[in-house]
């Protein structure tokens, strides 16, 4: 099968390419999802040593422990870049040459690694400690990242090709190209740069991959594609906001809600006569009133059977907010209304009558009680208000 | 003259501790919080839940008296509750028969059908309330305005207490308003915005709308269906803002089909209010050809604008642009890192869902430093019968980048369901890469079309090719399959058509 691969993919190289076959690059594996450095602890082959696949490599230090890295497949050491004992290498970057098990060592050309390796940060979940398989393979000498179009190359914008992440579920295009060309499952990962959402490899991406499309072709629509995810904010034009006067433009309020209703003085009589009542008719209609008041604030209106105790607790308005004022106009005040006349001393000592009487201003007294509420501005205010006046109107007429 | 003027106070002492807990209104509350957010619409009120939820102490502001914005109170949600109840009684009217159902004497009764959806409204807003309780969210109702780059004051709504807030951080959701017509008198009667629009006491013999955007042509939805007799006027060639111009022209013939009438390319010079009616003046733009209109009710639907005012932004400095939108980085940052700005009020198009994401995202900026929305992948609907709705890109905007794109359309009238629904106008459309049959936008016109559009948000999101959606087993018999089969004409051959 690698065969096959690799004679496709070398005669892609010939087409798209007059540059000599190179060796692939062996990169700090990532060992673990939180890894970002490792050391190499010991390399188990020498500089053109071959090795076969499911050999141990070298061992990698890792922050946690020490691990050994088998060999994917069958190849050749051409290069140590990184040697034993060394530290703190980033994951991603190279630390071995590797090269074709046919190939002459003798006339391989070595890749620049430091303009070959975009992208040093895979994803934190490359791949698990069990299953770390390193890249040995040395076809990916063509793999579709490598600059080796003669066109000029769309540079590929940051965020739009990711190391494909180990642990996704392929598309099921995906899975349908690989399995027409068969390229494993961790082939494909470890050589297809994914340029779907967090390291996802997308059809396109194996089709550059496979040479079917041209890398152009795709970064052009994925940087494109990627362009549109962001908010655009090129070209604000800034205008400066013009500090206001303090004092200005303050929004007129509304005028408060009012309602207004008035009662017949003679009925009221009527029944506070019935009712056999001790007080003046003026606390009679006082009390009235705050009786009202005192029912429509404890007083849910409606009677549903969805009424939910808890949920309208949850949501309803605080019981001691006031919902609204109240302002009383009532005749009797009228008659207590005593003007004093100032009194001369000759009158009063020629003044043989009860002087009270002409004391008293007898205005002609207006036969309405009048009742004017003023709401605020709370949700259930109207509400609440009608309560009060249909009660009230209760309390004064009959009981 | 004697007045008694029974106060509050009065009754405190007779009516026990009921009310000894009454506060006075001159009180200022200073209070510190982690995330003071202004603004409850649904940009605000997500990023409220969302910061609670991540275990900072957040506030929200809202001046309105209700939480939800623009979009539960005066938007989104009561103009779908019209619009579907005045779509089932066009249906009782015009399309039970054929069906084999006789209803007779079907009538709307306008009082209980604006009632329908005040209730829906009252019940969704007072529910966020409980949302808030739920999640530890402070709320302060009133208005909120910078006095310092760290402290917002409340100016308490009556019955409720000023306040002072600290912040660490700052979010500004204050969201937009409708952008008002030049030398037209909104009065919410006559002429209307979408706000009176919501609240017609009476079905308008003749409803003239300005505007063929979505809010136009679902508030004339509405009332067609009701028996207005529905014109648009729209400045531009084509209805329906930033959809893709096959979409928009097929969406114009069907609601041409329902009665609408369209003046395309035409400039409103005036609209007066006189009486009962509303006498609009128009104008063709190419043939400068001029037109009287009367209409009982007229709609000024042209956008809306970002909405800052109250808030005193001068205060802090914030930057707006020429159309008044506050100025952000990346990260919904203004020029001060700790105030970011989200929804309507800032860049990117006014959607609820938008500002939704962006809460969403502020809030996880604001706690992990990172968050995420992509813009490239965010759904509009329009409620119409048959729905409209999109995601990714148009037709023109692949042309315009010079993209190569291959297009999948699957007509409903193909498809077993629609069909068995008697309910078969539209289509799906896909938009694939000629070459990874990549989606790159999808369009659809028919039944449900609202809810189908998430499966192709889905499949934008993680760079999904049409294949990928073709090789799910979708569901038979479902509209859904249309979906599918739309998806495989892009590189393949349709089975049902």
């Amino acid at each position: 099968m690698l065969r096959q691969l690799s004679k496709q993919l070398t005669h892609r190289q010939f087409h798209t390419s007059t540059r000599a076959l190179a060796a692939s690059l062996f990169k700090m594996p990532a060992m673990s999802p939180t890894m970002e450095f490792g050391g190499v602890e010991n390399w188990k082959f020498k500089d053109g040593d071959s090795f076969s696949s499911g050999d141990v490599l070298l061992e990698i230090e890792t922050d946690k422990a020490t691990i050994d890295v088998e060999a994917q497949d069958d190849g050749k050491l051409f290069k140590i870049l990184k040697n034993d004992g060394e530290k703190n290498i980033k994951v991603g970057e190279p630390i071995a040459v590797f090269a074709e098990p046919e190939d002459d060592l003798s006339t391989l050309e070595v890749p620049k690694f430091e303009s070959s390796t975009p992208s040093p940060s895979p994803s934190p979940t490359a791949s698990k400690i069990e299953s770390s398989k390193p890249t040995s393979n040395p076809k990916k000498s063509s793999a579709p990242s490598s600059p080796q179009s003669s066109s000029p190359k769309i540079e590929a914008k940051e965020g739009v090709y990711q190391p494909a992440s180990s642990t996704q579920t392929f598309f099921p295009s995906v899975a349908q190209l690989l399995s027409e060309h068969k390229i494993s499952r961790e082939t494909a990962i470890s050589s297809i740069p994914a340029s779907g959402a967090n390291g996802r490899i997308l059809k396109g991406d194996v089709l550059a991959y496979l040479g079917l499309i041209s890398q152009e072709s795709l970064d052009k629509v994925s940087n494109w594609l990627y362009s549109k995810t962001k908010l655009d904010l090129s070209n604000i034009e800034k205008i400066t906001l013009v500090k206001k006067q303090p004092a200005k433009v303050k929004p007129t309020k509304p005028e408060p809600k009012t309602i207004t209703k008035t009662f017949t003085l003679s009925k009221i009589k009527a029944f506070q006569e019935k009712a056999d009542s001790y007080f003046s008719l003026q606390e009679y209609i006082q009390d009235a009133s705050q009786r009202a008041e005192k029912y429509a604030y404890g007083q849910h209106e409606i009677k549903s059977d969805a009424y939910d105790p808890i949920f309208e607790d949850l949501v309803a308005l605080p019981t001691n907010l006031e919902r609204f004022s109240i302002e009383l106009k009532s005749p009797k005040e009228q008659q207590d209304k005593i003007i004093r006349k100032p009194i001369d001393l000759i009158d009063e000592l020629h003044q043989e009558s009860d002087f009270f009487e002409d004391l008293i201003v007898a205005e002609p007294i207006e036969e309405e009680v009048t009742v004017r509420l003023t709401l605020n501005n709370v949700a259930d205010s109207q509400e609440k208000a009608e309560l009060y006046l249909k009660k009230f109107e209760r309390y004064l007429y009959d009981l | 003259m004697f007045r008694l003027a029974t106060q509050r106070q009065v009754a405190l002492t007779k009516f026990g501790s009921k009310f000894t807990s009454v506060r006075t209104l001159a009180d200022v509350v200073a209070k510190k919080h982690d995330v003071v957010i202004i603004g409850g619409g649904p940009g605000g009120y997500v990023a409220a839940i969302k910061a609670a939820q991540l275990g900072l102490d957040t506030a929200c502001i809202e001046k309105r008296g209700t939480l939800g914005g623009t979009c539960l109170n005066v938007g989104c949600i009561p103009s779908k509750a019209l619009l579907n109840n005045s779509h089932l009684f066009h249906q009782i009217q015009h399309d039970t028969k054929k069906r084999g159902i006789e209803v007779s004497g079907a009538k709307i009764n306008v009082a209980e059908f604006q009632k329908s959806k005040d209730t829906a409204v009252k019940q969704l807003t007072s529910g966020i309330e409980g949302l808030f309780k739920k999640n530890g969210v402070t709320y302060y109702k009133g208005n909120g305005s910078f006095v310092d780059e760290h402290t917002v004051k409340v100016d308490a709504l009556e019955g409720n207490e000023n306040a002072l807030l600290q912040a660490d951080n700052i979010i500004i959701a204050t969201g937009s308003e409708v952008t008002p017509f030049p030398g037209i008198t909104i009065d919410e009667e006559r002429i209307v915005s979408s706000t009176g629009a919501l609240a017609l006491k009476e079905i308008p013999k003749k409803l003239t709308i300005i505007g063929g955007g979505i809010i136009g042509l679902e508030m004339g939805s509405v009332y067609s269906r009701l028996g207005s007799e529905v014109t648009i006027v729209e400045f531009q060639d084509a209805i329906g803002a930033s959809m893709d111009n096959e979409v928009a022209k097929a969406t114009q013939k069907f609601l041409q089909k329902q009665g609408f009438k369209f003046k395309l390319g035409t400039k409103v010079l005036s609209g007066e209010r006189n009486g009962d009616i509303v006498k609009i003046e128009v104008e063709n733009v190419k043939s400068g050809e001029k037109e009287q209109l009367e209409s009982d009710v007229l709609l000024v639907a042209i956008g809306r604008r970002p909405y800052i005012q109250g808030l005193n932004a001068e205060a802090v400095d914030l930057e707006v642009d020429k159309r008044g939108r506050l100025v952000i980085d990346s990260q919904y940052r203004s020029k001060h890192p700790h105030i970011r700005v989200i929804g309507d009020v800032t860049f990117g198009p006014m959607l609820a869902h938008k500002a939704e994401d962006e809460g969403v995202a502020a809030a996880e900026y604001i706690k992990h430093g990172h968050g995420h929305v992509n813009y490239g992948n965010i759904p509009s609907v329009m409620y119409s019968h048959p729905e409209v709705a999109w995601v990714g890109q148009t037709e023109q905007q692949l042309k315009e980048a010079g993209i190569k794109y291959k297009v999948g359309k699957f007509p409903f009238i193909a498809n077993s369901r629609a069909k068995t629904n008697n309910d078969t106008e539209g289509f799906v459309k896909f938009l694939a890469d000629s070459e990874t049959q990549r989606v790159l936008g999808v369009h659809i016109i028919g039944p449900n079309a609202g809810e189908m559009i998430g499966e192709a948000g889905l499949a934008l999101e993680y760079g999904a090719s049409t294949e990928d959606i073709a090789r799910v087993c979708h569901a038979h018999p479902t509209l859904s399959e249309a979906f599918k089969e739309a998806a495989l004409g892009t590189f393949d051959k349709t089975i049902n058509f």
